[in-house]
């Protein structure tokens, strides 16, 4: 391999590793924490959020319109004249050559627009910094603080439960809907603590893996991981929910407080309460449609659902059918009765899942819901389905860390890498003399490509990985040691430099592919090993192996070969007693 | 010609030294047995501080805020369309009391934040626990921690004798600097309760609450693993390290002859050995990382021991020494290596003895089981390892040369180089070259 081809592969590696690096360094470097804060939210936070500020914008913009059509236009909105401009084009108008605030209001069309453009660029700035964050490497419960539970599903009780309900299905197939429906129970009820990112996510056949990382409130997200979702029926108040909407459009930021609470009760009647409408949007994630505001009294509980399908109507559309038991089914007529041409909400863990009107009485206890699509019956059968499959779920594992003690880890990792690559590289400075800067640089670069695969592939850095990177320095330089000895030694046989380089490099080569394959062979064991920390440490260890197997033959190698040709070294500095 | 150190000299010292230590582990072990950490036996450990709240913080904005508690600074970060978004930290460097702190907790605009106990505490004593979160509210007060002198006593003993009657193999001792009052709890789940999670937990949270008063107590951790996981745990580890032996033992015989990759397997399930034995001695508290440090040891002696053997068999081929004679080709090759080998070790051992100095708990535990484990595979690379190739060759070679005499045509030159060639051997100069055969009339 001639010596310019590998030059340019180091290159190539190099630059390839700060590709990969930039997304973490852009994260935990150039985000402030308020920034990183909003972009770990939930999407429906940051819509929320965008939303608001958009607004506040708009409002400031029409206050500044309504005291002086002249002013000047407030920095914030000075990104948005190019689009003002594009809009004067299609609109066939001349684009002004100053631009002050009429101006620019006359530039768009309706104030809804303007509202909807300044609210994408917010919303496209906090998922770009969630871009950076989801390709970046992530920081270990252990070093960020958070909580890990590994929940068991007990699938043999659900299956029992299921065979009341007889719907007719195999036991492969029940088994996997009961798993998808109890982590999507589990997504929902974890989401509504707002919490950041938290991964959940199927574990072998029955268990679920839950991780949130940051700090959380431990007891109450263990007791919620146990505990059963509410489902309930409840009468929808029509014309309060046009007043609040309205209200809600007016102060999108000061209708709830950061409990999700309203500041001002008033708005609407004593005995109701606001949920929001979900929809489930094309990644199947819940999107908020609007608030409904429904009776805080429940008409009946989910409790009386024995089944639920879907099926078509009279004109073949999707419609939902489900039955309810005995008692259910007068609860149920008593209440249709009383209220044909009403709304009803189907409301799950206080998430509005379906707004149906009742058309007429129904006594049989026998309910049809129409009006959707087949995507939308066949998500409603399956909130429907909760009432009564319900899959048991037992605590296996779980750890809780306190943030601080995470950041107690961090500095401790960090101290340990930095003594740990001084020592041995005063060491090798020390006893290989100039040689030791070919090992110094190559250690420093193996931590650079060390963290870059991470980054690269999103993994986990934990105090254990950071462990396996300290080591992996301490066997990489055995590499570098190996080849200098030999080196050394066909030194002192009175080779000159270029051939002592030369053959040392070539006779070395296995010698170091055999120990450091052993070692990736240990690693990679090691990684099948539980999962989290002693994964960090395997991984790091076997990436550790690949980058040191890297840097001692190829960089270092090349290092050698440029002080000999392009230096014209013609001796060697690489410790005492050689002669040359 | 490098001075070549006759190691074939120790090799029966070094493996009695070896057996001796191995035996006396194993006998620990059997009187003792390991201390099993969370992994791997079942139960609840979590790590209680006895502390009352300091300082009470509530936020009555129209945002949101988070707080975070660390080691020397409280950072609150407040976010929301109506307010203006920004990080604010308090470092405990510029506010070293508790006073201070509130004084500048409650500039921030929305952050209402009370003292509750005395103003004097040094604000680097303040922590935070893990179920309160890490969001500010205008209803409920977020606690931040800080030890102070309890009414009644806070000992292990009577913490233990709190917890005792709902659970009797309950273990608690204390941890970190004792006037921190931090204790590990350790409830064990023997399979009875399959709620244990949540009974553990509730049930202490009452003993504590009733003995020490509501919100008098602080869980900084709380580690939870079910019988049936810590269980399968166990058999997994056996595995993997057999599986591991065996891979290496397998890629060890396709590189070297079977009789080198025997020496060099033999040293690492020595190495594996010992450490058992310091686990079973230390009584160090055996969690899945500690599992990792065995595997790691395991990658990195043979790792040693095949760099010697690649240079012993390509001494093997060397024309000029006695390849026949496995100690000086042995001897020979671990000279050629020590200073590799010694260097190889210290650098090593600069990077775990700075993981030993830095870190605490479990880590620390880690970082001295690779110590010891480095130690005990250079150890085994140079004298065990050579002392089983040496004891398997010389057996091969014995047989060997008695065919070689066999085959020979004069009855008295063959039983003449046998004798000489043991005569030699048993020398095994450094400088020997070819065997000389002096012609009977010289002699």
């Amino acid at each position: 391999m001639s010596k310019r081809f590998r030059f340019l592969i180091v290159l190539t590696v190099l630059a390839l590793c700060f590709l990969f690096l930039w997304p973490s360094i852009s994260w935990y470097v150039r985000t402030p924490k308020e920034m990183q804060q909003l972009a770990l939210s939930s999407l429906e936070h940051i819509k929320d959020y965008s939303l608001a500020m958009a607004h506040a914008d708009v409002s400031q913009l029409k206050e500044l319109a309504r005291s002086d059509m002249n002013g000047d236009l407030p920095e914030k909105f000075l990104p948005f004249i190019d689009s003002a401009k594009k809009n004067r084009k299609d609109m066939g108008d001349e684009i002004p050559s100053q631009w002050n605030v009429g101006e620019f209001i006359k530039s768009f069309p309706s104030e809804f627009e303007l509202q909807a453009e300044i609210e994408g660029s917010y919303r496209d700035e906090i998922l770009k910094a969630k871009n950076y964050y989801s390709n970046s490497a992530k920081l270990g419960l252990d070093l960020s603080g958070g909580m890990s539970v590994v929940v068991k599903a007990d699938l043999e009780a659900a299956a029992l439960a299921q065979k009341e309900a007889a719907t007719g299905q195999s036991d492969a197939e029940f088994r996997a809907l009961a798993m998808e429906q109890a982590i999507e129970n589990l997504s929902e009820r974890v989401d509504k603590f707002g919490l950041s990112e938290p991964v959940i996510r199927k574990q072998g056949e029955d268990r679920i893996y839950i991780e949130i990382p940051g700090a959380a409130q431990a007891d109450r997200i263990s007791s919620m991981i146990m505990g059963k979702g509410l489902l309930n029926f409840r009468l929808v108040d029509s014309e309060a929910t046009e007043k609040f909407a309205d209200y809600y459009n007016d102060n999108p930021a000061t209708t709830f407080n950061s409990e999700g609470e309203l500041i001002d009760t008033s708005v609407i009647p004593e005995d109701c309460e606001a949920l929001g409408y979900y929809v489930k949007d094309d990644y199947g994630l819940d999107e908020r449609r609007g608030y409904l505001v429904v009776k805080k009294e429940v008409a009946l509980d989910g409790k009386h659902i024995k089944s639920a399908e879907v099926g078509s109507d009279r004109n073949g559309k999707p419609q939902v059918n489900f039955i309810l038991d005995g008692e259910g089914a007068e609860i149920f007529a008593d209440f249709t009765s009383a209220n044909v041409g009403k709304n009803l909400a189907i409301v799950s863990d206080d998430k509005i899942k379906s707004n149906a009107t009742i058309r007429t009485p129904i006594t049989g206890g026998q309910v049809a819901i129409d009006g959707f699509s087949l995507d939308e019956a066949q998500n409603l059968q399956k909130v429907l389905q909760t009432a009564w499959l319900n899959v048991p779920l037992s605590i296996e594992s779980q750890q809780v860390i306190g943030a601080s003690l995470g950041e107690q880890a961090i500095s401790q990792g960090i101290r340990a890498i930095e003594f740990g690559l001084l020592a041995v590289m005063i060491f090798m400075l020390l006893w290989y003399h100039g040689a030791g800067i070919n090992a110094v640089v190559a250690q420093i670069l193996n931590l650079y490509m060390m963290f870059s695969i991470l980054s690269a592939f999103n993994l986990t850095l934990t105090l254990p990985s950071i462990a396996g990177m300290i080591l992996t320095i301490g066997m990489a330089v055995d590499a570098n040691v190996i080849i200098f000895e030999r080196i050394k030694e066909e030194l002192r046989l009175g080779k000159d430099r270029a051939s002592a380089i030369y053959s040392s490099f070539k006779n070395a080569f296995w010698t170091i592919m055999d120990s450091n394959i052993t070692t990736f062979i240990a690693a990679m064991f090691l990684s099948q090993l539980g999962s989290g920390p002693i994964q960090g440490f395997a991984v790091s260890l076997a990436i550790g192996v690949i980058s040191s197997v890297f840097t001692a033959l190829f960089v270092s190698h090349l290092m050698f070969d440029f002080n000999t040709d392009v230096l014209k070294r013609k001796k060697m500095s690489i410790g005492w007693g050689i002669k040359q | 010609m490098k001075r070549v150190v006759r190691f074939d000299k120790f090799f029966i010292p070094a493996v009695v030294i070896s057996v001796v230590a191995i035996t006396a582990g194993l006998i620990t072990f059997a009187m003792r047995g390991f201390n099993l950490g969370l992994d791997f036996s079942a139960g609840l450990i979590e790590e209680v501080r006895i502390a009352s709240p300091a300082i009470n913080v509530k936020y009555t904005g129209s945002g949101n805020a988070a707080i975070e508690v660390a080691q020397n600074e409280i950072v609150v970060i407040l976010t929301g369309a109506t307010i203006e978004n920004a990080s604010h930290q308090i470092s405990f460097d510029e506010n070293k009391t508790v006073s201070s702190v509130v004084d500048a907790l409650n500039k921030i605009e929305g952050i209402t934040a009370e003292t509750v106990s005395s103003g004097d505490v040094e604000s680097s004593r303040l922590f935070a626990d893990v179920n309160s979160g890490s969001t500010l509210s205008g209803s409920r007060d977020f606690p931040i921690y800080t030890t102070t002198k309890t009414e009644k006593p806070a000992t292990v003993d009577s913490i233990r004798g709190l917890l005792e009657a709902d659970f009797p193999g309950v273990a608690v001792k204390q941890v970190g600097e004792p006037a921190q009052l931090t204790f590990q709890v350790k409830i064990p789940d023997d399979g009875t309760d399959p709620a244990i999670s949540e009974t553990a937990r509730t049930k202490t949270a009452a003993a504590l609450t009733k003995e020490f008063g509501e919100g008098n107590f602080a869980i900084t951790k709380a580690d939870f693993i079910g019988a049936q996981f810590s269980q399968s745990l166990i058999t997994q580890v056996f595995i993997l390290i057999l599986l591991t032996l065996v891979l290496i033992w397998l890629y060890a015989t396709i590189r070297f002859k079977w009789e080198y990759a025997l020496g060099a397997i033999v040293a690492i399930i020595h190495d594996v050995l010992i450490m058992i034995s310091f686990l079973a001695w230390s009584q160090i508290e055996v969690v899945s990382i500690i599992i990792a440090a065995i595997l790691t040891i395991l990658g990195y002696s043979i790792n040693d021991t095949i760099v010697v053997l690649d240079r012993v068999r390509e001494n093997s081929k060397n024309p000029n020494l006695d390849r026949h004679d496995i100690k000086t080709v042995m001897n020979l090759s671990q000279s050629e290596m020590l200073t590799r080998t010694i260097i190889t070790t210290m650098t090593t051992m600069f990077a775990v003895l700075s993981l030993f100095i830095f870190t605490t708990g479990s880590m620390k535990d880690f970082a001295l089981l690779l110590m010891v484990g480095m130690i005990s595979g250079a150890y085994s690379t140079i004298f065990i390892s050579s002392a089983v190739i040496v004891a398997v060759r010389g057996r091969k070679e014995k047989k060997g040369s008695a065919v070689v005499a066999k085959s020979d045509s004069s009855k008295k030159k063959a039983s003449k180089k046998a004798k000489d060639s043991e005569a030699d051997s048993s020398h095994g100069d450094s400088s020997n070259t070819i065997n000389v055969e002096t012609p009977s009339q010289w002699k």
